[in-house]
């Protein structure tokens, strides 16, 4: 019982991924439709036509096919920030997308129980009103790390496979890629670490959005994305400022250059693509750095109070 | 015998309304309680206090907790249907009861399973998938299967049709209850609980207008149907409720001797609803 994590802890996240079939469904759509198209591409390769598929756009990153870089004559580096860029590009479109699913998951988390009254059912259970919230906080980290994680390498795998495929058609050899063992596996440590930081890093909206869903009594999407739209309106209006937007949108994106040694002037080349060295990404300077800044620890002080908050709300004003 | 409940001079307010006003009650162990009211009496709100569901003013005890502080530690020896259909749609009875075992220590999957071997209900089916009425044969099949110390129903039976209904209260008495295990329940359908109860409480714009048990109500209760010309010596009696039936005169008397009554006419006793009318409208005189 005094575990941290009991047999009960299990079975309320077990519950929520029962309930919200769309935290696993909807990136493993996405895996099957990316495959399906970048079969349709190899086939189209394979059979001659590769300048109709020339461009393949993911997330913004523009790989040309004929523009492989020749593997076996490529310095390592090359390769490093090739493998790297592959990777963190669809991490990051599958982080990006688990962001979304995980936003209408926490704006039900606390509602949809209330809504149809199955709250009486789950209240019924001797389950602490502080262990349910925290049940579904955790379930939206680690479906955010783990999710992400998982979908990540399965859709990059099968890439691989498809481009070793692709490669030794278009004659770039392609499977020199495979001698540089740590290469893919070092590129996962930092998506890993990546995804935990922000796991972290967002842990003030997702407080929101679940403070959002324990207050509606009904669209808590309303609460969740008024409120905030409201306070950047009001203080537009009386003070002339965007103060409050600003440091809503600063914080998503200020984790990146503190998590990892990466400047956002430098990473693009003078063509416009996104280019990655082989260099460190993260050491103990991006960790410290990470670590001591404020930013981080407000937010977490911040979501700490939002979660204080819809945990008070589900014990004493549960009805709707 | 144990005292399960104690509650001393309990109230809740909303807003200006009193929902319940300082109230006094106690359920034994072993008991099966009938809470009766008219809508708005004070019912829901009684058994969500008892439950840790509401705050409250005043003094409540349910099983040595506090319902306000740790509703989930009260939730090991307490369980409740609230209302029909309360059960997720999305929820494969499979889950249900898999949840239940790994959060509850005192379920059995061995007597779910036994009470489920008896419906039409399947492992995999969803609740969105049943009936009304098997979707409270599954509740109570989960409910049952907790060995708790004390059940409350509210409302258990609400919308279902008459065969779900009577069966409901034959599993419950047959199954579930005995000496250990004590059910609070409300209902409006009071003529489906009386048989069953050993006690009864009746709770009338929030407060409590009767309080005891089952043999106390038939000893002091005593309906009499009188011919018209012995109807003023009925009525120097002080009834509780008097009507006409069929030409004569019904009266119903509280703490009047039976063989005095007797004298008058043709004795019964009276059903749960005509005390619960007399009493009610005795109040509003």
């Amino acid at each position: 019982m005094n575990a941290l994590v009991t047999r009960m802890d299990k079975t309320l996240i077990r519950r929520e991924f029962w309930e919200n079939r769309s935290l696993w469904m909807v990136p493993t759509v996405v895996i099957g439709i990316l495959t399906v198209l970048s079969l349709y591409m190899l086939i189209a390769v394979l059979v001659g036509h590769s300048e109709t598929v020339n461009t393949v756009d993911a997330n913004g990153i523009h790989f040309r096919i004929d523009n492989l870089p020749d593997f076996s004559t490529a310095a390592p580096e090359q390769v490093v920030g090739f493998v790297r860029i592959v990777t963190l590009a669809l991490g990051a479109m599958f982080s990006f997308i688990m962001k979304i699913v995980l936003f209408f998951y926490l704006l039900d988390s606390l509602y949809a129980d209330r809504r149809d009254r199955s709250i009486l059912f789950w209240r019924s259970m001797p389950v602490s009103d502080t262990r349910t919230v925290l049940s579904k906080l955790a379930t939206a980290m680690l479906t955010f790390t783990g999710i992400s994680f998982a979908a990540t390498i399965v859709l990059e795998l099968i890439l691989l496979v498809f481009m070793l495929i692709m490669g030794t058609v278009l004659g770039v050899h392609p499977w020199s890629i495979l001698t540089y063992p740590g290469t893919i596996v070092g590129s996962w440590l930092y998506l890993a670490y990546g995804l935990i930081v922000q796991a972290i890093w967002f842990l003030p909206y997702l407080g929101w959005v679940m403070l959002a869903s324990a207050w509606a009594k009904k669209t808590p999407f309303l609460w969740a994305v008024l409120v905030p739209l409201g306070l950047m309106g009001a203080e537009g209006w009386v003070f002339h400022t965007a103060n409050i937007a600003r440091l809503v949108f600063r914080h998503s994106l200020s984790w990146l250059p503190l998590a990892f040694n990466f400047n956002p002037d430098t990473a693009l080349n003078k063509h416009g693509d996104l280019v990655f060295t082989g260099g460190n990404l993260v050491g103990f300077d991006s960790l410290g750095r990470l670590l001591a800044s404020p930013e981080l620890w407000i937010g977490t002080a911040l979501a700490a109070v939002f979660i204080y908050g819809a945990i008070w709300l589900r014990r004493n004003r549960s009805e709707i | 015998m144990n005292t399960l409940v104690k509650a001393r001079g309990l109230s809740k307010h909303y807003g200006n309304l009193a929902a319940l006003n300082r109230v006094d009650f106690d359920i034994e162990e072993g008991c099966i309680v009938g809470l009766i009211g008219p809508n708005g009496a004070g019912k829901t709100t009684a058994l969500k206090a008892v439950l840790g569901l509401t705050d409250f003013e005043g003094e409540l005890d349910v099983l040595g907790h506090d319902p306000r502080l740790g509703r989930h530690h009260l939730m090991r020896d307490v369980c409740f249907i609230a209302d029909v259909a309360v059960l997720p749609r999305w929820l494969r009875v499979a889950n249900a009861i898999e949840f239940a075992e790994s959060v509850h220590p005192r379920f059995s999957r061995e007597r779910a399973m036994h009470f489920l071997e008896r419906t039409k209900i399947r492992q995999n089916s969803k609740v969105g998938e049943l009936s009304k009425g098997m979707v409270t044969q599954l509740h109570l099949a989960l409910v049952m299967a907790i060995d708790a110390k004390l059940l409350v129903l509210d409302e258990p039976t609400l919308g279902l049709d008459i065969l779900y209904r009577k069966e409901f209260y034959t599993n419950l008495l047959n199954d579930y209850f005995d000496e250990q295990r004590t059910i609070l329940v409300t209902t409006h359908q009071v003529e489906e609980i009386e048989k069953i109860l050993t006690h009864l409480m009746f709770i009338d714009n929030g407060a409590i207008t009767l309080n005891s048990s089952m043999e106390q109500v038939a000893q002091d209760y005593t309906e009499v149907l009188v011919n018209p010309e012995k109807a003023a010596a009925a009525q120097a009696l002080k009834p509780l409720h008097e009507r006409e039936v069929f030409g004569k005169k019904l009266f119903l008397f509280e703490g009047v001797g039976k063989e005095q009554l007797a004298e008058l006419g043709e004795i019964h006793t009276p059903s749960v609803a005509d005390i619960f009318v007399a009493k009610a409208k005795g109040g509003m005189q």
